[in-house]
């Protein structure tokens, strides 16, 4: 006799709209843009609430263990609200839009241009080191 | 028996983690350090079950140190000696005998090396046997984060807390004798932390530190700790102290075993039980 299935079917992860996809699509882009000086690891964690927290670490293999946090988010299973926490503080948004916008504003922020320029500038003076080993974040692009 | 709870919570908003962590280990007595959390939330927090009943025991000590308990307020006896960094009175939980709770945050290696936190430890002990004469009481027992590892000459200096790792040790050599003519006596703690160091049973340590970089460093400490004295060894098995990870619904913990002081601590918690009934046969280890 076949097992009972109770289950629903799942939709494939790579084809949901969540908080975690959109930043690992931007560490992808920050890779491509600073020609892999400067990469961003995704670092996840449960929340004290139980929601999902994942951490947005900056990085260079350049640069050993050195890692800057540009900011965080906590966002419950059903994606929204979205909390971003960075040096400016915390700010909360309703819907996977207006988290989007907050992100654009959070990465073109002049804050986020230095501080990548800056990892730049010292892992372009410590010049490449190939076999780094150090892996801030499981979830790396 | 009785629970006991204690965190070094960083100053972070953890009251969802402490209501699971009081409710899924029975936690009689909490101890926090670094706590910021205003009464009225925290109390909202444990006493969220109906059937909870905590509530906050003054303390005028400094460095968060903050203490919650299921016990009426009238099992805790005054503040019998208190400072910027601990404070000691008497416990006697409903139907139980009386202990002395010493409870401390002790001055950290962010700004005091080790020869300076040693010295606090000469003031600490004497403190505590203070209180233990004044109460006529000897069955102490030390809870917190005392910023040393169990190796450090302050936990083992005889006039420090002179905590050692096994209890049959203590019981056998309490206390210990120095000079011939003029003989001086001091008092033993037994240190169960020991115990905990290492990957033999995981975590390793309840703190791990890599930032300062000097040559000689273990990485991962064991600053927050639990001792007894002598008096109270029958009431204490070693299987009744766990350094905690998990509330069973978030962990405090990196996947690679390190505290993840990011969204929790950067110190881990400790749970211990202690069997304070009044009785006649006690529990052996």
């Amino acid at each position: 006799m076949p097992a009972t299935d109770l289950w629903p079917d799942f939709q494939a992860p790579e084809a949901v709209n969540s908080p975690v996809f959109l930043l690992k699509e931007q560490a992808a882009k920050l890779k491509e843009k600073t020609k892999g000086l400067v990469l961003a690891g995704l670092r996840p964690a449960s929340a004290p609430d139980g929601s999902f927290w994942v951490g947005f670490d900056l990085y260079s293999p350049a640069l050993g263990e050195y890692t800057y946090r540009l900011f965080a988010i906590t966002y419950p299973p059903e994606f929204v609200p979205v909390t971003l926490s960075d040096a400016d503080g915390a700010r909360k948004v309703e819907t996977l839009d207006q988290f989007k916008a907050l992100l654009e504003s959070v990465l073109r922020s002049p804050r986020t241009k230095q501080v990548i320029e800056a990892i730049m500038a010292q892992a372009t003076a410590l010049g490449p080191e190939e076999s780094s080993s150090y892996t801030p974040g499981i979830l790396k692009d | 028996m009785a629970g006991f709870l204690f965190w070094n919570v960083r100053g972070r908003r953890l009251e969802p983690v402490l209501r699971r962590l009081t409710s899924r280990h029975k936690i009689d007595v909490l101890m926090l350090a670094e706590c910021t959390i205003p009464e009225d939330s925290m109390l909202d927090a444990l006493n969220a079950n109906d059937r909870e009943s905590f509530r906050r025991v003054p303390a005028l000590a400094s460095r968060g140190l903050d203490l919650y308990s299921r016990f009426d307020q009238g099992c805790f006896g005054s503040v019998l000696k208190e400072a910027d960094h601990y404070f000691i009175r008497t416990l006697t939980p409903p139907g139980g005998i009386e202990i002395v709770l010493a409870m401390a945050h002790l001055a950290s290696p962010s700004y005091k090396d080790l020869r300076a936190r040693h010295s606090r430890f000469i003031g600490f002990a004497s403190d505590i046997r203070d209180v233990e004469r004044a109460a006529g009481n000897d069955r102490t027992v030390v809870v917190g984060d005392l910023n040393v590892n169990p190796f450090d000459d302050a936990l083992l200096d005889v006039r420090g807390l002179s905590a050692l790792a096994d209890r049959n040790t203590v019981l056998r050599k309490d206390p210990r004798r120095f000079g011939r003519r003029q003989v001086e006596e001091f008092r033993l703690f037994y240190n169960p932390m020991w115990s905990h160091f290492g990957d033999a049973v995981q975590p390793a340590g309840t703190y791990y530190y890599d930032k300062s970089n000097p040559e000689v460093d273990p990485l991962w400490n064991i600053f927050d700790q639990v001792l007894l004295r002598p008096s109270v060894l029958d009431r204490f098995r070693n299987k009744n102290l766990k350094i905690l990870t998990t509330d069973g619904t978030v962990s405090f913990i990196w996947d690679d075993g390190r505290p993840n002081g990011d969204v929790y601590s950067d110190h881990l918690p400790i749970w211990f039980q202690l069997d304070l009934r009044r009785r006649t046969s006690y529990a052996s280890n």
